[in-house]
């Protein structure tokens, strides 16, 4: 039941087998196989708009579809349902119009490459060189200029093109468009009649452009019912309800439509589409037609150009005369063309609906048309539209504008969307009670950024604060050194793993080493949780450190207690930029400090700008907070000075580089399973998450003790 | 509603939902970090979350549909020849998909909170794993940990309600109901919808002769399934109805007509699916047959019980709408018409059911015709759709392939009373022993199967039939496996010739029949919900131990095997060939009587040599296992005394299915028959002479069919 003679090749094949012939010099093979591709396409684009134009004109509803008598236009949600199904009965009615009448989808597919081949001229690329070869001269021309045309930038072919000017035989009239759209070359060729000032002759082409138009317009249109471009959606993540679906797709193609009148206005040889390009064919009609004495047409083309344009003065100037020239009675029966009506009339019911979906649903639409009356706009873009207008006359400056609108549109929404991730991926739940949120990244004028409350109680504070001295007191050789960093400070630190041999050993208790341990994994765990991390933690380094003020240096000091630093990148602050790589601990991703007291002077951690001066948030240490942020180059901290008293916290550095968890920490856990033996569960079950990762491979880099203890310490 | 366990935040009553992926993300987190409190409260979120997603959509989308501003143009709809002409009525078209999708989208952003819809969509995988009750798995450990025992109760049966071949939930299901601080109600559904059980309520009540009972279940069950359908049929309009069929990629290839007659294509489809979907248990994969004319049909027979004819007449009329020469709903309709005595034109159909049918004939209709023009498929689910409807270019092609369709591809059709308790258990029954205990796999002991009159009933008729033999010049041949016992068998087609020959009593036949249909439903349930069991052999069988000769006996009564592969006990292989049955998929030994000494089953590793677990026989309990070289198992001497057993062996191969079984139900029933011809005749004025009787018995006798012993436990 399709079209007769709907058995042509499709163009793709055509044209794949015409480069080959090129590819292996056949030129006969080369013009065959382009002229038939071109002519395939040609006819497929016909067939569409012919089957597009005839199911337009079928009638929406028929008796098969429909569901016996009508229903009562009540409120029943289950009328509802049965108009939905007698609406949706028209559409299915014209689809399969479509179908019967174009074959089956897989008949007439073009691919998009393809298509823009078409529609940059390919084809005649190769066409000129191959009739060049078979010694086909006129036809030659033809296709290089055809070429040309559409691609004006080629230099190569403007080359050729002088070159066969130079050859006898070719004559001027063999340098044909031989894709010069009727209207617009009945167009040019009238406007150049009229401004050479022969109206007589000027009139015809005119008129004939005027007809040409509207033939392109409806062939344009027709065309733009193509299926849906996910322009920036690929189509499995495009996810739109059935309405919302149907809307994005029929914008698009009144989009299209509307932008018809754009694409009927180029012409390859401008940079810019002809302003007005349907109004201005009456435009010039009026005042040829009275050049010639025609007024009766003069007033025709003078009302029709008013249709668009009613407050244009000079037009109104034109009537008068020509109304006074004619008589008043005869010129008021004169009315504006039909057609020209018609088409505007179409024009602005879309204009309307497109106004409406930019208004309600964001779709960016923007008018190509300065003549559209300001009613059809809505109120909210009416007032953006005024201002806009005010400021740019011309059509092209008002275009600029939007674009420049839609641009800053876009930005924004780009920068809510990043800042509506960021934030959803920071913001996890803290997972234990008692802990609460105090300072977020906002607070903190930073990213990654966050301040807990509550993390441990101030029995455990007391209680490694007691570790901390204990284990000083019976380090091996170590008693408490003036801090590396300042002479005014007095340094104790000691690790998970030595926490808990030094509490094998019976020089501390086992149970505040136990506790020590436990704390530092309750913290990875809210760390991971609050920066909802898809993959793990892994300790790279755990240091209890309590810093004492020596008394008698603390007046004049400048110093201050950690200089300002990036965990995992070498700060150049004048430079304001922070390397990446060693001896800077480049696979530190996130880092923790949680206080055990707060009864101190000084002491206080703050960040700061690239620049290690600008401060832009600060920390008051205090038993139970802790301060966590990832270890980047957005984080620049420092600690400031302890003028008196003890400060003591649990550091922590954390990767997500199982490769680098450190070697203490895997031991650690070890001596933890032998010293306290977990009790068996009672409902023993497999384990609905998958099982975690086996235990992390030892660091390359491990870290010794006693070195780690003089490069980095808060 | 339970109260809330701790650490579950509290929100204000307006906040709009989060969104549920997020949410559940979350949840695992702290699962995985032994957070316990913070896990509940997220995976609950979660949950809630996800259903006001499916909530919003449904009250958003019957709203906006019924608002007259958002509705499909009217005024074109009674005008089927526009007076504008061609061309006009495109604008209408998208004018009105604008006011929906603007309808839509601020009803979803006022119930929803900022992004609508869309802030709460997830992925495919994601859905996958709500659809599957995923976050009950883990809810049910969480409430363990934190001693909710009675909440852990509650999510392990939602989650194994809807995975009843998940094994490790079986094993945890046991547990929990092993444990006497779980009270019984704990072991709930939490999301099942409640049709469900107020039909199987109603269903139960009717079986008990309840109907005045059992009418506001019915008529619950009937409001809650065509509750249901509509929120199904709403989240038909959802993009995730739509990822599966877009990645064949021709939809996308059409032009805008085309583009949107396919959206709607596949919102039909969906929608004509959900009929399915609501008849559809969770935990199965296919749909009850006619679920809401099976309701129908219960309704009106119940309201005739009780005496409402004008009730009965509704429900009668709305069964008629779907198969309008159903002639059992037509002699109904009569014989309600009589008992109501005069006319009742105000009576007709159910509105509800009405409105259901209209509906769905046009969604049919228009699916129809897409798969006549438009190269679209459609699969109807229901039956009762008339031919008529059907063009006639399909009717031809649907037929044949309905015809291509072999047996095994269709659903099987389930007994709705075989599954309304909770898909695992009978009344009564109770779970013994599970595999874990009984140290393998595919193994259970369940207990109440039979009740203590049931058993006797069972042995008398072994006994009589024992009895027969003797009188028959047959003595009870020694055992073929044992010279120490003699051996007494049974099938069920030789216990229908006996009941009908009058040696045995017919209750005994009957109850033969029943108690192992009982026995293959059980085994179904808890072993293959999914793939239905069929009888493979039955078999009635006693051992007897022979006095004198038990001293110094080093045999077993059943020598260590397996059931559907030769076992090799020096290799540990199995090997399912013949001369085994290979056919056989599962066991099962149904005890009568426990007054007997030694005879325990027992099964070993596949050295034939190691004991794993032994089970002590007795009235109503049943072992069944799986037949493969997963369990081999023996018997024991039985030493002292007689031990009866029923055995049973199932098959999933439809064609080995017993045919005895089939030929024994037919004979009892023909004897039935016979009984009440016998009943018409002893009223006719002029009986027949007995001699005629007795030549129809000689001719029955006339055809003795062969019974082949294949294999005793």
């Amino acid at each position: 039941e399709s079209e007769p003679g709907w058995d042509v090749a499709a163009p793709d094949l055509l044209y794949a087998e015409g480069t080959a012939a090129y590819s292996r010099g056949d030129w006969p093979g080369v013009v065959l196989n382009m002229e038939r591709a071109l002519r395939s396409r040609a006819a497929l684009r016909a067939l569409r708009l012919r089957c597009r134009t005839r199911c337009a004109t079928e009638l929406p509803w028929a008796p098969d579809l429909d569901l016996g008598p009508d229903p009562s236009l009540s409120q029943d949600p289950g009328a509802a349902a049965l108009h939905d199904l007698r609406f949706f009965g028209a559409v299915l009615r014209r689809a399969a119009c479509l179908r019967r009448c174009l074959g089956p989808p897989s008949a007439h597919l073009l691919s998009e490459e393809l298509d823009l081949e078409f529609n940059k001229r390919s084809p005649y690329n190769y066409l000129q060189v191959a009739y060049f070869k078979i010694n086909k001269l006129e036809k030659a021309v033809a296709a290089a200029h055809t070429f040309f045309v559409g691609n004006p930038e080629h230099m190569e072919m403007r080359q050729n093109l002088d070159y066969y000017q130079t050859m006898s035989g070719v004559k001027e009239a063999d340098f044909r468009d031989l894709e010069a759209k009727p209207h617009m070359h009945e167009f040019r060729l009238g406007v150049r009649l009229y401004s050479e000032e022969k109206p007589q002759e000027a009139v015809p082409h005119l008129e004939a452009a005027l007809q040409e138009y509207f033939v392109a317009d409806e062939e344009c249109r027709a065309l733009c019912e193509g299926p849906y471009d996910y322009d920036g959606y690929n189509y499995l993540d495009y996810s739109a309800d059935l309405f919302q679906a149907i809307t994005d797709h029929y914008v698009q193609v009144l989009n299209c439509k509307q932008n018809c009148v754009t694409e009927l206005a180029s012409h390859p040889s401008r940079e810019k589409p002809f302003e007005d390009f349907l109004p201005s064919h009456y435009n010039y009609l009026q005042f040829a037609y009275y050049n010639i004495g025609n007024y009766t047409q003069a007033i025709e083309c003078a009302k029709t150009y008013l249709l668009f344009f009613p407050n244009d003065e000079v037009m109104h100037q034109n009537l008068a005369y020509y109304t006074a020239m004619l008589g008043e009675e005869e010129a008021s029966s004169i009315s504006p063309r039909e057609n020209a009506e018609e088409y505007r009339r179409r024009s602005l019911l879309e204009k309307e609906l497109l106004f409406f979906a930019y208004d309600i649903f964001g779709i960016p639409f923007v008018d190509p048309d300065s003549w559209t009356p300001e009613e059809v706009i809505p109120k909210r873009l009416q007032e953006k539209q005024k201002s806009e207008r005010e400021t740019a006359v011309r059509i092209s400056q008002e275009i600029g504008n939007l674009m420049k609108e839609i641009e800053t549109l876009v930005e924004e929404k780009t920068k809510e969307s990043l800042d509506v991730s960021r934030l959803t991926r920071e913001g996890g739940p803290l997972l234990y009670e008692g802990i609460s949120l105090t300072m977020n990244s906002k607070v903190l004028n930073g990213s990654q950024r966050v301040v807990m409350d509550g993390v441990i109680s101030d029995d455990e504070c007391q209680e490694l604060q007691r570790l901390t001295n204990a284990a000083a007191t019976s380090g091996d050789g170590y008693r408490g050194q003036t801090s590396p960093h300042t002479p005014n400070e007095k340094f104790y630190g000691v690790t998970v793993l030595k926490a808990l041999k030094l509490g094998q050993e019976g020089k501390v208790p086992l149970q505040s080493a136990r506790m020590y341990y436990n704390v530092t994994e309750k913290v990875r765990r809210v760390m991971e949780s609050y920066f909802r991390l898809d993959t793990p933690l892994y300790f790279s380094y755990s240091h209890l450190v309590c810093r004492t003020a020596i008394e008698e240096s603390q007046a004049e000091r400048k110093d201050s207690s950690h200089p300002v630093h990036v965990d995992n990148c070498i700060l150049n602050a004048e430079a304001l930029m922070c390397i990446k790589e060693p001896p800077a601990y480049t696979f530190r991703d996130y880092s923790a400090i949680l206080y055990l007291n707060g009864d101190f002077d000084g002491g206080n951690f703050y960040f700061t700008e690239l620049d290690a001066k600008t401060v832009t948030a600060e920390v008051q240490p205090q038993c139970g907070r802790a301060v966590g942020f990832s270890s980047g180059t957005e984080n620049p901290h420092g600690v400031k000075a302890v003028t008196r008293g003890q400060r003591c916290a649990i550091a922590l550095w954390f990767t997500l580089d199982p490769r680098h968890s450190e070697r203490d920490r895997v031991q650690a856990d070890d001596l933890v399973k032998m010293l306290f033996s977990p009790e068996e569960v009672d409902l023993p079950q497999e384990q609905p998450l998958p099982d975690q990762q086996g235990s992390p491979e030892p660091g390359e880099e491990s870290l010794s003790d006693r070195g780690s203890l003089h490069k980095d310490e808060l | 509603e339970p109260p809330e366990p701790p650490g579950l935040a509290q929100l204000s009553p307006g906040s709009p939902p989060q969104a549920p992926d997020l949410l559940y993300a979350d949840g695992l987190r702290a699962y995985s970090a032994g957070a316990w409190a913070p896990a509940v409260a997220l995976l609950r979120e979660a949950l809630r979350s996800r259903a006001a997603l499916g909530r919003a959509r449904q009250e958003c989308g019957a709203s906006c549909a019924a608002e007259p501003g958002a509705a499909l143009p009217s005024q074109l709809l009674g005008a089927p020849h526009p007076v504008s002409g061609p061309g006009v009525w495109e604008p209408l078209l998208l004018r009105a998909t604008l006011r929906r999708a603007e309808c839509l989208t601020q009803c979803a952003v006022r119930r929803l909170g900022p992004g609508g819809a869309a802030r709460l969509r997830v992925g495919s995988a994601l859905r996958d794993a709500f659809r599957r009750r995923e976050p009950y798995n883990y809810l049910q450990r969480a409430y363990y940990q934190l001693k909710k025992l009675d909440l852990a109760a509650s999510a392990a049966h939602t989650f194994f309600v809807a995975n009843p071949t998940h094994l490790q939930m079986r094993e945890d299901m046991a547990k929990y109901r092993r444990m006497s601080a779980i009270r019984p109600q704990s072991f709930r559904d939490l999301v099942t919808p409640l049709y469900w059980a107020a039909y199987d309520t109603g269903l139960e009540l009717l079986e008990q002769r309840e109907a005045a009972l059992a009418l506001p279940q019915l008529e619950e069950a009937l409001q809650g399934s065509l509750a249901h359908m509509e929120s199904c049929r709403a989240a038909c309009e959802g993009p995730e109805e739509h990822q599966g069929a877009e990645e064949e990629g021709e939809g996308s290839q059409g032009g805008l007509y085309e583009a949107i007659a396919g959206h709607w294509i596949r919102v039909l489809q969906c929608r004509q699916h959900c009929v399915a979907d609501t008849a559809t248990r969770p935990g199965r994969s296919f749909p009850v047959q006619d679920f809401l004319l099976s309701q129908l049909r219960r309704l009106h027979e119940a309201y005739a019980q009780v005496g409402n004819m004008s009730q009965a007449m509704e429900n009668v009329l709305s069964v008629l709408l779907f198969y309008p020469e159903d002639e059992a709903a037509k002699k109904a309709l009569n014989q309600y018409q009589t008992q109501l005595g005069e006319p009742r034109p105000d009576l007709g159909p159910r509105e509800d059911i009405q409105r259901f049918i209209l509906r769905s004939l046009g969604e049919k209709r228009q699916l129809y015709y897409a798969m006549e023009h438009l190269g679209t498929s459609f699969k109807d689910p229901d039956s009762w759709t008339p031919e008529a409807l059907i063009p006639k270019a399909l009717r031809e092609r649907l037929r044949e392939d309905q015809e291509k369709k072999p047996w095994d591809h269709q659903p099987p059709q389930q007994k709705p009373l075989a599954h309304w308790k909770d898909a695992l258990l009978m009344e009564g029954v109770t779970l013994t022993q599970d595999a874990q205990q009984l140290n393998g796999s595919e193994r259970a002991v369940l207990d109440g199967l039979l009740t203590s009159a049931e058993c006797g009933v069972l042995l008398q008729l072994a006994k009589d039939a024992a009895q027969a033999g003797a009188r028959s010049g047959y003595r009870g041949r020694r055992s073929p496996h044992s010279p120490h016992e003699r051996f007494e068998g049974l099938t069920v087609l030789k216990a229908a010739q006996l009941a009908r020959a009058g040696t045995v009593g017919r209750p005994g036949a009957k109850l033969l029949l029943e108690v192992s249909e009982r026995v293959r439903t059980l085994t179904q349930a808890y072993f293959s919900p999914e793939r239905p069991l069929h009888l493979s052999f039955t078999h009635l069988v006693c051992r007897s131990a022979i006095e004198g000769e038990q001293e110094q006996r080093m045999d077993l009564s059943h020598p260590v095997h397996a059931d559907n592969c030769v076992l090799d006990p020096d290799t540990g292989e199995c090997w399912r060939e013949p001369p085994a049955y290979t056919y056989r998929d599962y066991s099962g030994l149904l005890y009568l009587n426990d007054d007997f000494k030694g005879g325990d089953l027992f099964f070993t590793q596949p050295n034939a040599l190691t004991v794993t677990a032994q089970v002590r026989p007795r009235c109503g309990r049943l072992v069944a296992f799986s037949s493969g070289g997963e369990n081999p198992h023996g018997v024991w001497a039985v030493t002292r005394g007689r031990r009866c057993a029923l055995a049973l062996w199932h098959t999933w191969a439809p064609e080995h299915s017993e045919q005895e079984w089939t030929e024994a139900k037919e004979l009892l029933q023909e004897e039935e028959e016979e009984e009440e011809e016998e009943d018409i005749l002893s009223r006719d004025p002029s009986p027949e002479p007995p001699s005629h009787k007795l030549q129809r018995v000689q001719e029955k006798a006339g055809k003795p069919r062969r019974v082949r012993v294949r294999e005793e436990l």
